[in-house]
């Protein structure tokens, strides 16, 4: 792509950034074997059809394994890069401090882009009642 | 001000794998908005890292470096208890400093 069609690409962006109001989605995954790269994909889609969307993952009980340190989907392939990537695009990742407690996990054992909730459910129900569109992958 | 940095310090042997995510947009000057006006560049200028208060790296840093960036050092001789502290300076003034203890 040259300097050129770049600008041009972001310029682009940028406009249709100001143009249209921002859509806000709460992605919620409570199982990383079933929904954890079907989600990811989905997101992936979803902030290429509409770029401007705030996405918000909230993870709870065996939907917060993705999120470790070290995770690897079911053919072997590592959740951290392709996690990143999406939080480089403006998704938050949000993991229900309830299931820690449960689960007996630590912080320290999540990758550094991850943030934390003091509950999962709770955050669902607030983030929904301030406007946000709910999808269960 | 800024973002808190996220800041990692694990003891392996004789020393630790220090890694930082920092918040910071980045901007390299030469994008321009939708009304076709350059946006300013505003990127980190100058990184530095002290192990329990001594300085162990200084870093210049320019706008090629991307949005939100990572940051991975060892420090040799740190062990599990010691701070770690990590500053940024960027071109606008603006700073930041934050602290872990190795673990």
């Amino acid at each position: 792509m040259t300097l050129r069609s770049l600008v041009l690409a972001v310029v682009v962006a940028t406009t249709a950034l100001a143009a249209s109001a921002q859509d806000k989605v709460i992605y919620h995954i409570d199982n990383t074997a079933s929904q954890a790269v079907k989600g990811l994909r989905n997101i992936r889609n979803h902030l290429d059809v509409d770029p401007t969307a705030r996405i918000t993952v909230v993870t709870h009980a065996e939907g917060v394994d993705f999120l470790m340190e070290g995770a690897k989907d079911a053919n072997g392939g590592p959740f951290a890069g392709p996690v990143s990537a999406l939080v480089a695009r403006g998704v938050k990742f949000e993991i229900c401090e309830i299931t820690l407690r449960n689960r007996n996990l630590k912080k320290e054992q999540f990758i550094q882009e991850a943030e934390f909730t003091p509950s999962g459910v709770v955050r669902i129900a607030k983030l929904q009642l301030a406007g946000s569109a709910y999808i269960k992958p | 001000m800024a973002d808190p940095m996220r800041i990692r310090a694990q003891a392996a042997g004789d020393k630790a794998t220090v890694r930082v995510l920092m918040s910071h947009e980045m901007e390299t000057g030469q994008r321009k908005d939708s009304a076709g006006n350059a946006i300013p560049a505003w990127f980190i200028q100058e990184v530095t890292a002290a192990h329990n208060g001594k300085t162990v790296l200084t870093a210049e840093w320019g706008p090629s470096v991307a949005k939100n960036p990572f940051l991975q050092f060892n420090v040799k001789g740190a062990k599990a208890g010691d701070k770690i502290t990590v500053n940024w300076v960027d071109n606008k003034g603006d700073k930041r400093s934050d602290e872990a203890t190795v673990s």
